[in-house]
């Protein structure tokens, strides 16, 4: 008897998880064109890993849990909006340095610009706006603005945090453009390193006599109490994208769990940020 | 001599010094050894060739830099000589034209004389002109472009 029971709520059983797995497949179906879109700049942004002066290849950590950050969320939107506006084919324009050239050509025009006519680029269209090649350039202008006043942090991620101690972590001098660094948004990091740099230097004049023994940046923060860079960033990515989506945490969450459901392979999705990061795995902090 | 022939089925006849300033060219005649085959360049055209070679003939003694001759001269916009800024004068789409058949063939210099013009005529544009300039449409809504105005803020308040 009772083991007829089982077998008949066995059977009930999957076929609850057929159905959700049909469910989920025709979910995925849905979003097939967009999840073309992610893999095409991914496809993008990887290649950038061996862009001139950046060092050569990809290092190994390039499947480690992608950032909440730059295309996936606005997939995301139109995945789960239903008002997904009818994409508009605009006329081609043969002289849009983005869709005409080749990366290698359109890195070239756009890295010697300055910073404002960057910042004009960004206003321009949204393709624009999510440009892994400006990224790029906004990368590049992290490093040739920042990191040389502040040695020993040669990026933002890894040498700033409080996870420096790792291996890679504090030491690297060599930076190369990883997918890590490719979900990462360059404009926003140049912008908030601008302002830090400006309260720095509000500060040092506040106190003249100073003078022998600031502390780096990092270290002031860290020494505060401030929440690190990764996790302002983190909280940075989570603001962006509710602001950018309108759709709640939760919401969010649930599509990042589908998302990495789909992809297979357990602590791969993307995970939305989780307020302060206390306990990161270690392979968070690795820095090649 | 070196005869190249065009995506329209143009042969150009040019002295070999001319035809190795790509270096896409050298590296196909170098593998070929002596031959009278024409090259093919299926991804250029004859009126862009004819362009690309005057440029070629005009820079025919200047040393052949091996490779990226780094990132010091590509910053510097400015530095476009004379004849260059004059060669370069065309409409909008032979300019883009002579950087793509620049990338294809390998003329690093030239690639850099195309790509800095661009990048001066982006120089000191609003988003609005810069749309104008390229043919872009701009597809944000209103709230999303103040949304990014507003990420931009810290250039203005420095």
């Amino acid at each position: 008897m009772s083991s007829l029971l089982q077998s008949v709520l066995s059977a009930k059983l999957a076929g609850t998880s057929l159905d959700e797995e049909g469910r989920a497949q025709s979910h995925d179906a849905a979003m097939g064109e967009d999840w073309e879109e992610v893999n095409t700049s991914d496809e993008e942004m990887v290649a950038i890993a061996t862009a001139p002066g950046t060092g050569t290849g990809t290092p190994a950590n390039i499947s480690r849990p992608t950032s909440p950050g730059s295309s996936k969320p606005t997939s995301g939107k139109s995945a789960l909006s239903n008002e997904r506006p009818v994409k508009v084919k605009a006329p081609k324009s043969k002289t849009d340095p983005l869709r005409s050239l080749p990366k290698e050509a359109s890195q070239r025009i756009f890295l010697p610009l300055p910073v404002p006519a960057l910042l004009s680029l960004s206003l321009v269209s949204k393709r624009y706006r999510k440009s892994a090649t400006l990224n790029y350039c906004w990368y590049r202008k992290c490093l040739a603005d920042f990191d040389s006043e502040d040695a020993g942090s040669n990026t933002a991620a890894a040498a700033t945090t409080t996870t420096s101690v790792q291996p890679g972590g504090g030491t690297a001098t060599t930076a190369h453009w990883t997918r890590r660094e490719s979900k990462t948004d360059w404009k926003r990091e140049y912008g908030r390193r601008r302002r830090q740099e400006s309260k720095d230097r509000l500060r040092e004049s506040s106190l003249p006599d100073s003078g022998t023994t600031t502390p780096s940046r990092s270290q002031r923060l860290a020494d505060s109490g401030v929440k690190t860079t990764r996790d302002m960033r983190e909280e940075q990515w989570a603001q962006q994208a509710q602001q950018e989506t309108g759709y709640s945490k939760n919401e969010l969450r649930s599509f990042y769990k589908e998302a990495g459901g789909s992809k297979g392979g357990k602590g791969k999705g993307v995970k939305p940020p989780r307020g302060k990061g206390g306990s990161r795995e270690v392979d968070e902090g690795i820095w090649e | 001599m070196v005869v190249l022939e065009t995506s329209d089925q143009e042969r150009f006849t040019v002295d070999k010094d001319v035809a190795e300033r790509s270096l896409l060219i050298k590296q196909m005649l170098d593998d070929l050894g002596d031959s009278d085959m024409p090259i093919p360049l299926p991804n250029v055209t004859s009126n862009v060739l004819k362009k690309v070679l005057e440029y070629c003939g005009h820079h025919r003694h200047e040393p052949v830099l091996p490779t990226d001759e780094g990132e010091e001269s590509r910053k510097r916009l400015t530095d476009i000589s004379e004849w260059d800024q004059k060669f370069i004068s065309v409409d909008q789409e032979m300019l883009f034209e002579i950087i793509l058949a620049a990338n294809y063939l390998d003329i690093k210099p030239l690639l850099d004389v195309g790509c800095k013009t661009v990048a001066n005529m982006i120089k000191g544009k609003t988003p609005e002109e810069i749309r104008r300039l390229f043919n872009i449409q701009n597809d944000f809504t209103p709230e999303e472009e103040a949304q990014i105005r507003k990420e931009n803020e810290w250039a203005e308040d420095r």
